[in-house]
């Protein structure tokens, strides 16, 4: 027996809802694999661009910094680069994707019955296998030009999986965003660009916290401590404190309850909106 | 348990702004914050609509355009909450609102079946028992390898008319969707609700053909601007319903109903 009530104070049933979810969740990995088979199928190199992109991306970020920052830099500072590109890179594209998803589906959204949030979830599982072929290259450079495998190496998953809640987080709110303002995803790459900068993505944490003694503004950016984490785990078999995992933690739950809460509370009105 | 209704509701309401222009963008939205919902208009789709469907009932709704015809299909399935009252449901829905809106016309046939089956939360095991019965029923064996953009337009709907209805729902929302593809398919779609007229628990269709209703429903809704008219024998109904598009007023009508 199903019960269709008003949204009490606007949400759905939590419960019930992600039992929705988790049924489904063999649709959500069938459609990520097809779209990800999709994406660059009308082009000449095809599923290549997916490694070959963010390659362009850190070729030409490097030739930024190097002509920038000239000769000083850290060690291992390529296979730095390489891991904050590529997962600011996985950031913005599942962003960029979940912000459409909600606003290219509209036929399907007044006329099926689901939970909307699968939406967005397939897109951001979409960005994240994408990913995959990226952290294979990673890998080789960590080991032909970075400091080698160690067992540290694997502090370096569950930070994975701490930015990987973050991008669900964020990804709901740009997918609820979007439907109110379309003009969300057409800034997004924008700030997508500032914030890249505003991360230890171009320079290391530790070349800010020279810079000045009241470092704390940093962590204001919810993506600094997993990025300081990712790439110190990656390009210097660094291990982190307990109170950094768990700023980088708080920062990637504090963005799912709050995706999640704005998502739920505007999602019975996206059939009426869409 | 088997004499409570299937579909159940309730008192139920809704309503829903809509944009008289477009879709704000952010500037707009900056200006007329605080003035009030100036370039929304409020629609009042549903009022206090209540009735039952019965187990093994099927249910004819009739209306002019703009009746809240699909938005009460709608609500019954879960797509739009109601503002207010309750909606019950026992069992599947499947809806044919709009056929094969969920499909991916660059995936193939095949690919998008098994999504469609997916996506309604069946098993992988279950959505290929089906696959089968689908393609034989759609009659495109041969295409079912090739991207769905190659499709024609019948062939998408056959398709989508095929998924719809073979994922054993028990409850079935029709929405105009009898007229799909050539005669020989009408036929055997019309064929096939006639079917699932037995094996559903209930089914609610939305139609302009009389004919159609009269032939499938046990009884009939008529709404009219969001409001349930009358409700009652399919012969009587519709002659009601007739009259009332001759001459237009509904109180005239009623009058001798």
């Amino acid at each position: 027996m199903r019960v269709f009530k008003p949204f009490k104070a606007g949400f759905p049933n939590f419960r019930i809802y992600l039992a929705q979810i988790w049924q489904r969740k063999a649709f959500i990995h069938e459609l990520s694999l097809a779209e990800r088979r999709l994406e660059h199928l009308d082009t000449v190199f095809g599923a290549i661009w997916t490694i070959l992109s963010p390659m362009l991306m850190a070729a030409i970020y490097y030739l930024l910094v190097m002509v920038l920052q000239g000769g000083h830099k850290p060690p291992n500072f390529l296979v730095h680069l390489l891991a904050g590109v590529f997962i600011f890179n996985f950031i913005s594209v599942s962003a960029m994707r979940c912000a459409r998803s909600i606003t290219n589906s509209g036929r399907l959204i007044t006329n099926a019955n689901f939970p909307r949030a699968i939406l967005p979830l397939t897109q951001t599982w979409t960005s994240f296998l994408q990913l995959l072929p990226a952290l294979a290259i990673l890998l080789v450079a960590q080991v032909t030009l970075g400091p080698g495998l160690s067992w540290t190496l694997l502090w370096a998953i569950p930070d994975l999986a701490i930015i990987f809640i973050f991008a669900v987080g964020f990804g709901f709110l740009t997918a609820t965003a979007n439907v109110y303002f379309r003009d969300t995803a057409a800034a997004l790459p924008y700030f997508n660009r500032v914030w890249t900068y505003a991360s230890p993505v171009l320079y290391t944490a530790d070349q800010v916290r020279n810079l000045s003694t009241h470092d704390s503004w940093m962590y204001v950016n919810p993506l600094f401590a997993p990025l300081e984490i990712w790439s110190g785990t990656i390009a210097q078999l660094q291990t982190f404190p307990l109170h950094l995992w768990l700023i980088s933690l708080g920062g990637a739950v504090l963005f799912l309850m709050l995706g999640t809460a704005v998502f739920l509370y505007r999602e019975g009105e996206f059939a009426v909106r869409v | 348990m088997s004499d409570s209704p299937v579909i159940s509701l309730h008192d139920v309401s809704f309503t829903y702004r809509t944009q008289i222009s477009r879709k704000p963008n952010f500037m707009e939205a900056v200006r007329n914050a605080g003035r009030g919902q100036r370039s929304t208009k409020l629609v009042h789709a549903l009022k206090n609509v209540t009735f039952d469907v019965a187990q093994g009932e099927v249910l004819g709704i009739v209306g002019a355009n703009g009746a809240g015809k699909s938005t009460l299909m709608r609500a019954i399935g879960g797509i739009v909450p109601p503002d207010e009252g309750e909606i019950r449901v026992r069992g599947e829905i499947s809806a044919l609102l709009a056929l094969g809106v969920g499909f991916n016309p660059q995936l193939s046939g095949r690919e998008n079946v098994i999504l469609a089956g997916l996506a309604t939360g069946l098993s992988r095991e279950v959505v290929e028992e089906q696959y089968q019965a689908i393609v034989e029923f759609a009659e495109i064996e041969e295409f079912m390898d090739m991207p769905m953009r190659t499709y024609s337009s019948g062939m998408y709907s056959r398709l989508g008319f095929a998924v719809a209805t073979n994922m054993n729902p028990d409850i079935l929302l029709i929405d105009e969707a009898l007229s799909t593809g050539d005669a020989h398919f009408k036929e055997k779609s019309s064929q096939r609700i006639k079917e699932l007229k037995d094996s559903a628990g209930a089914m609610v269709i939305v139609s302009h053909s009389m004919a159609t209703l009269k032939e499938l429903s046990n009884r009939l809704l008529w709404m009219h601007k969001g409001e349930v008219i009358a409700t009652g024998e399919p012969e009587k109904i519709i002659d009601a319903y007739s009259k009332f598009l001759k001459v237009g007023n509904i109180n005239a009508v009623m009058e001798d109903f």
